[in-house]
């Protein structure tokens, strides 16, 4: 009689039989590819059973009327707007590592670029002085740009 | 009955007497053979703008498919946080389909990369890493500006204390200084009551709502305000306040002293000029669309 090794030797049965206990003719275990690991994630599409369909979140775009015609609704179907002029536009993906570094300072904010008040301080900046109404240089101001509260000085 | 014979029976007999005949060619002489074209990329014509080019680094001057580690720019760096900030709307949106196409280009080079076996796509996803920190800085970019934007809704007290001191600058204006106010008056009409400032961006869908007509009764109060206090001899048929979109509508589309005038030939005729609440919003959709139709045709004549 064969000697059972001993990493079955340690296994209770009642866990041996929990684990998959059907292999394939060449050894390698019935599901997955290792018994170590971690194990419970989500089913692909290519496992489960033959009921098994996960879809794509693709479909549902309409429904079959009674005679069977299909209706689109088209506010399901998805749509992309790409900006006009993308191919004009001087931006780029990345920067220089030459371009400086900016950073921004808010003072007498409560949080940050998320306040309230500067949101409402950039509705009244626009109304009085129009679009681009901040000609701060930051070249000389050492690539410091500060967002200081008018109301809390 | 059919015959119990095997399908695979006849389709035997079928090859077996297509083998039997001779096989026989027409005059070796007279047969013409083109000469092998060899399958590569470059013996095909592909269209110039075809839009699969914009999977190619150089769109369609691109020389090969795959680039080394050497070619690929690893010295950039991706955008930060503040200068993310300063961008407007429509540059972040551009900005996020350059670096989808720029990581479109990469995740086929990646692909390509596992199918001939070439395994140094380390600067491919680093590359990649850079770019997608962008798009979720572009995101929290966004998302800070919404929230800073709820957040101001709430500042009720404040935007009609503004409303307010607004109102009572304009009114008392200088005759000088009217342009300029006239200008502030555009922009404020557009940031807190979305209506735009040329009539043919007007969405008739979306933009004629409460708030428009809100915005709409503010602005026209405004200009009704200043031009009693600029003539303080009016006729009382123009002297007492506007009532109702019908009468307001006028100031909103053209300037005040025709408006001024329409208002008064209005009242003079003394029709009924008060809408009930279900119809507001119809009318001021019907009469906006004929007006943009009538200027747009007078504009091509």
């Amino acid at each position: 009689m064969k000697a059972s090794t001993n990493l079955l030797f340690q296994s209770t049965s009642a866990a041996s039989l929990r684990r998959p206990w059907q292999t394939f003719r060449d050894g390698q275990i019935w599901y997955g590819l290792t018994t170590r690991g971690s194990k419970r994630h989500p089913l692909t599409t290519k496992q489960g059973n033959k009921h098994y369909y996960k879809g794509t979140r693709s479909s549902g775009y309409g429904k079959l009327n009674k005679s069977g015609i299909y209706i689109m609704d088209w506010s399901k179907v998805r749509t992309y707007v790409v900006p006009p002029d993308l191919q004009n536009t001087e931006l780029k993906a990345l920067v220089s590592p030459n371009v400086p570094q900016i950073y921004q300072k808010y003072v007498g904010y409560s949080d940050g670029p998320k306040s309230a008040e500067l949101a409402w301080q950039n509705v009244v900046d626009f109304v009085e002085h129009g679009e681009n109404y901040d000609d701060r240089d930051l070249e000389k101001n050492d690539y410091l740009e500060e967002y200081i509260n008018p109301s809390k000085q | 009955m059919l015959p119990s014979v095997g399908i695979r029976h006849f389709s035997r007999c079928a090859v077996r007497s297509a083998r039997l005949k001779p096989l026989r060619f027409t005059d070796l002489n007279k047969i013409n053979l083109n000469q092998p074209v060899v399958p590569t990329h470059k013996n095909f014509d592909v269209s110039p703008d075809h839009p699969l080019w914009a999977f190619f680094p150089n769109g369609n001057k691109a020389t090969s498919c795959f680039r080394d580690s050497s070619e690929i720019d690893t010295s950039s760096r991706p955008w930060a946080l503040p200068e993310l900030r300063r961008k407007s709307f429509e540059d972040l949106h551009k900005l996020w389909y350059l670096i989808l196409k720029e990581r479109n280009i990469l995740a086929r080079e990646v692909r390509l990369a596992e199918a001939i076996r070439e395994n140094n796509t380390q600067a491919h996803n680093e590359l990649d890493e850079k770019l997608a920190l962008t798009q979720k800085r572009i995101k929290q970019v966004l998302l800070e500006r919404q929230v800073a934007y709820e957040r101001a809704q709430l500042m009720t007290a404040e935007q009609e204390e503004y409303l307010r001191d607004f109102e009572e600058r304009y009114v008392n204006a200088e005759e000088s200084d009217i342009v300029s106010y006239n200008e502030k008056l555009i922009r404020l009409q557009y940031a807190f009551f979305g209506i735009e400032p040329q009539l043919d961006d007007f969405d008739m869908e979306t933009d004629i709502n409460v708030n428009f007509i809100e915005g709409l009764t503010y602005i026209a109060n405004l200009k009704h305000k200043r031009y009693l206090k600029l003539h303080p001899q009016t006729e009382e048929v123009l002297s007492t306040p506007l009532d109702g979109v019908v009468e307001a509508l006028p100031f909103l589309l053209n300037d005040t002293n025709e408006a001024i005038q329409e208002l008064k030939s209005l009242r003079e005729r003394g029709t009924e000029t008060k809408l009930d609440k279900i119809d507001v919003i119809p009318f001021l959709k019907r009469t906006i669309s004929q007006v943009i139709a009538e200027r747009n045709g007078t504009e091509a004549v």
